[in-house]
């Protein structure tokens, strides 16, 4: 999906520079007050060269520059994948105008992309530029809006003109790919209960993340070059269910959330049913392949669910499900009261505290 | 080349002209502050400077420091603490022997000066040294004032401007994620760029403003100038004013040109006297008024002689030309005139000097007695002493403090031969000669002022001082102006006196011998004007500033500017009429060629050992996709070296020439593109 911020109008001027451009001021008119004062060709040629320099940089940053800009970049990427954005610029001026800066900085929370941000020193009358810009983001949520910033620079470093265009863009990172947990073959240890369901061998596909090295089909491997894994069938019918409370940013719980989030996305690929629920998202029901990132990216302050959550969610997943628990800390409130009641209703959990220590 | 490289490239050529700007805006700012540090630190300074940015030119500058260049920093950073030590310790010396003084200011700048350039390693620092630079030259347009200095002042802010650019350029190409950037040294050139609007904007701003408020040009000429014109402290002097003047203010400056005044048949150097001073009002000295009664006697042969003569002394008779309309009614002679012949009628003011009225003189011919009594006869000097108050008189607004000087100088002299000398002796060792003085205020004692204030100033200065002291000690003592010395001319047995040769000095009275001349000034006025560099420099400056304001400066100029351009174009067409060896490529050949050529000039070269299909993953995602480049590579090797049947098609011809001048245009506007990653 492509956004585009375009500007085209005379930038409004504002002082940039800060305290270099108020000292240039400064002097300038301490210097007149002082030639004023003691008559001197000198030192009024000085504050002269000073307030030139001001107006001059002040009027080129205000006139040189019309820009048309178009940033695009893509709106669904995942922490530590890196990805690209395209930064169109095009000078609509009949001369060659001076230095520019567009910068394209999402508004979050915390920060979850770099600023694109561009540095142009010139260019010429009707030109255009595209740049390719690499970029990793750097955490997981979801940013509902970005300001692109165009700033055209004066001369001697003193002024500069901006112009901010509010975007509104909705750009999701998802959780980084991480190894997943193999809850269909016995991963989950002891208290898998998809262990002992049918196992039936649908085919061969290449390896994922997340698919245990004993599911790998050597004979077509070693044929096409390629790593290549059984893909087991007959899942229908199983549920996985997610239980996400902790807060966006703690380092324990961007990593179960990151582990959760892989683990969902091998069992939906494999047939399983996966829900998730979290206090500030809620349960979006049946998670797709297209749509399972969704909980992952938005969950952000969640508190362990209450009784009625849990009764709902446990519905939905019924006698002999798993649930993946991404709670950071074994002090959590409501932590222990959700073990038991998973318990009470025949469905194994899987504590992911334990899994990512 | 990646693109880190690439960066570095590009940052260090940035960083190189961020520091060749502000050192050759450091030298002039140097320049400008010499008057006040003297020659020999400011040899030194330039010296160390100059060491400085070639030892430190390929060094880069960083947002911050990295973590080597702490560690190498150290070493720097101990020769930058040596440097603030010994400037300090200088700046303390002229600080603790004569006060608080422009040398002083000047030399703790310097001294940060250096400091700053031998350690800076980041941008925040360079940007610091602009702000030094930039004080630099404003102490120098407060301290020293000579027209002269414009020229310095114009040059330290373009390159003070340029690096500032420069320092502002490299910081968003630190910040940015990306950066299209052009040549590094198109980038200078188009740093330079708004300095000549700001030039044109700053010219406009001082010509209202200097017409529209009184200045002072704060400017002389020459060499120990006196140019005494009674005008005001605004006004500049002239040679035609100070002739034709009856007062001789201290406070007025004026730049005395270097015109031809006078010539005369006499090739030996000599102090010609014109106009003697005899009261003082502590800021203006006053010429006596005329004698009614004191015409010349006319001979028949229509030489002119005082009534009274009998100085003791050697006569000479002198053929003098004035060359100069200088509205002048002073008859100059090298002694004590006995006759004149020539236009006009001659006649003596009070104190005997002649004065021609009636006609401009224009050639007249002068006999005067020089005496030249020896130190022995000076202190043996006996007799009946001058008997007028006036000689000695002082205005009520002289410091006590300069008498009281004058009377410890002088208390262990026995005569008045020795009370001259220790004064004189003083003056010359303890103030500088210097043409860029300050003025003094109205109301100020001028004599004060110089003595114990600015202990800066030129013969006018040094010989008011030198007849007030002698007057505070009971000597009669007057000052006179006139010429010093001249030139030589290619006639032979002539010599020249100029505008720039006006000279004031002292006569001191001495009992049975009469007037005899002193000089405080000494090896100021002897070493005759423009004779040390740093006055043959300044002169020659401000003999190009001047004629830049004329049309033959204009002239040249425009010569200079026709000469720059007609080479730029002649170096064009021989570009343009080189014989090209990719005339015999093949089309793609060339358009591959002319893009190697463009990223080679742009740090962005096919390396050694990358195979076309490498280099065209490289360039991919620039403006073509990767695999637009690759198809276009593709026929670049069919065209090159497969057989006539698999050569590529027109149509594929003109898309991977569209291709290669995609790129070409991209990279040629924008030399370098670099892209740095996010931070994970």
């Amino acid at each position: 999906m492509a956004h585009l911020g375009r500007t085209d109008s005379v930038p409004r001027v504002a002082l940039s520079g800060g305290l270099a451009t108020r000292l240039v001021f400064l002097g300038a008119v301490a210097l007149f007050l002082l030639s004023a004062q003691a008559g001197s060709a000198l030192l009024l040629l000085i504050a002269c060269g000073l307030a030139a320099m001001l107006f001059v940089s002040a009027v080129w940053a205000g006139f040189s520059s019309a820009l048309q800009v178009n940033v695009r970049t893509p709106t669904d990427v995942s922490v530590g994948v890196p990805f690209t954005a395209h930064v169109a610029i095009e000078n609509l001026r009949r001369w060659r105008g001076g230095p520019v800066t567009v910068r394209e900085s999402f508004v979050a929370a915390r920060p979850l992309l770099p600023d694109v941000a561009v540095y142009v020193d010139t260019l010429g009358a009707k030109q255009k530029l595209g740049l390719v810009v690499e970029l990793i983001p750097l955490a997981r949520g979801e940013a509902s809006s970005a300001n692109l910033t165009i700033e055209t620079h004066g001369p001697f470093g003193l002024f500069s003109s901006r112009k901010s265009v509010p975007k509104p863009v909705v750009a999701r990172v998802a959780p980084a790919p991480v190894p997943a947990i193999d809850i269909l073959a016995g991963g989950a240890g002891d208290e898998n209960a998809f262990a002992n369901q049918g196992f039936e061998v649908r085919g061969v596909r290449e390896w994922r993340p997340g698919d245990a090295v004993r599911h790998v089909h050597w004979r077509s491997t070693a044929r096409t070059g390629s790593l290549n894994v059984l893909e087991t069938g007959g899942n229908e019918g199983k549920r996985l269910g997610v239980v996400m409370a902790g807060r966006g940013g703690d380092a324990s719980f961007e990593a179960m959330v990151a582990v959760a989030a892989s683990t969902v996305g091998n069992a939906i690929a494999e047939g399983v049913e996966c829900f998730a629920w979290s206090s500030d998202v809620g349960c979006l029901g049946k998670l797709t392949v297209s749509s399972f990132l969704k909980p992952f990216t938005r969950v952000e302050n969640a508190a362990v669910p209450d009784d009625n959550a849990l009764s709902h969610l446990f519905e939905h997943l019924g006698s002999g499900a798993t649930l993946l628990m991404a709670i950071p800390s074994e002090a959590f409130s409501g932590r222990a009261h959700l073990e038991a009641r998973a318990a009470s209703s025949g469905i194994v959990v899987i504590d992911l505290l334990e899994r990512i220590s | 080349m990646s693109t880190d490289a690439q960066r570095q490239v590009v940052m260090t050529a940035n960083a190189k002209a961020i520091r060749v700007s502000l050192i050759i805006g450091g030298l002039l700012a140097q320049l400008a502050v010499q008057p006040l540090v003297g020659t020999p630190v400011w040899v030194s300074a330039s010296v160390l400077l100059s060491a400085a940015g070639i030892f430190s030119a390929r060094l880069p500058l960083h947002g911050d420091a990295t973590a080597l260049e702490r560690r190498l920093g150290g070493g720097r950073q101990f020769v930058a603490i040596a440097l603030v030590v010994a400037f300090g310790l200088g700046a303390f010396y002229s600080f603790y022997t004569d006060g608080p003084r422009a040398e002083t200011l000047a030399l703790l700048l310097l001294g940060a000066q250096l400091a700053h350039t031998v350690a800076m390693r980041t941008l925040r620092e360079a940007a610091l040294g602009c702000g030094v630079t930039i004080a630099m030259l404003a102490v120098a347009a407060v301290f020293a004032s000579d027209a002269a200095l414009a020229v310095l002042l114009v040059g330290g802010f373009a390159c003070t401007g340029g690096a500032a650019t420069l320092i502002r350029r490299a910081t968003l190409i630190e910040s940015a994620t990306a950066a299209a950037l052009e040549r590094p040294g198109a980038a200078v050139w188009r740093a330079l760029m708004p300095f000549g609007a700001a030039i044109v904007v700053g010219a406009i701003g001082f010509t209202l403003l200097a017409h529209s408020a009184p200045l002072h040009p704060h400017h002389r000429g020459g060499a120990g100038g006196i140019a005494g014109n009674a005008g005001h402290g605004t006004t500049p002097r002239t040679v035609q004013g100070y002739f034709a003047s009856r007062a001789l203010d201290l406070r007025t400056r004026g730049d005395l040109p270097t015109t031809p005044i006078l010539s005369t048949d006499s090739a030996a150097p000599a102090y010609w006297q014109g106009a003697i001073y005899d009261s003082f009002d502590g800021m203006t000295w006053k010429m006596p008024l005329p004698n009614p009664s004191g015409v010349w006697n006319t001979a028949d042969d229509g030489t002119q002689a005082p009534p009274n003569t009998g100085s003791p002394g050697t006569e000479r008779n002198d053929d003098v030309d004035i060359l100069a309309d200088t509205e002048s009614t002073v008859v100059f002679a090298p002694g004590v005139v006995t006759s004149y012949r020539g236009p006009g009628r001659v006649f003596s003011d009070v104190d005997g000097s002649p004065r021609v009225a009636g006609a401009s003189i224009g050639q007249y011919e002068v006999t005067s007695v020089v005496a030249a009594p020896s130190a022995d006869q000076l202190r043996a000097a006996s007799g009946a002493d001058t008997d007028d108050p006036k000689w000695t008189a002082l205005p009520a607004s002289i410091a006590p403090r300069v008498t009281e000087l004058a009377r410890d100088l002088t208390s262990s002299s026995q005569t008045r031969y020795d009370k001259v000398r220790a004064i004189e002796n003083y003056l010359k060792t303890h103030e500088k000669y210097d043409l860029h003085s300050p003025q003094p205020q109205a109301g100020d004692d001028a004599v004060d002022d110089f003595v114990f204030v600015s202990h800066r100033g030129f013969c006018e200065q040094f010989a008011t001082a030198a007849v007030v002291m002698l007057r505070g000690v009971g000597v009669p003592a007057r000052l006179v102006t006139g010429f010093a010395f001249g030139d030589t001319t290619s006639e032979p047995g002539r010599r020249i006196f100029r505008g720039s040769d006006a000279h004031a000095w002292v006569q001191v009275y001495y009992p049975g011998i009469g007037w005899v001349d002193s000089d405080p000034t000494g090896t100021a006025v002897a070493t005759s004007p423009g004779s040390s560099a740093r006055q043959q420099v300044s002169a020659f400056v401000t003999h190009m500033w001047h004629s830049l304001l004329t049309w033959g400066g204009a002239l040249v100029v425009l010569a200079i500017v026709f000469l720059v351009v007609f080479v730029a174009l002649w170096r064009r067409r021989r570009i343009r009429t080189a014989p090209d060896p990719r005339d015999a490529a093949g089309p793609v050949l060339r358009a591959y060629l002319a893009l190697d050529k463009a990223l080679a000039d742009t740090g962005r070269a096919r390396e050694a050992g990358e195979t076309l299909a490498e280099f065209a993953r490289r360039l991919g995602g620039l403006v073509a996709t990767s695999s637009e480049v690759a198809v276009a590579m593709h026929c670049l090797e069919r065209e090159c070296y497969a057989r006539s049947s698999r050569r590529p098609s027109d149509a594929e011809t003109a898309a991977a020439v569209e291709v290669f001048e995609r790129l070409r245009t991209a990279a040629g506007s924008h030399a370098v593109v670099l892209v740095r990653s996010g931070h994970v």
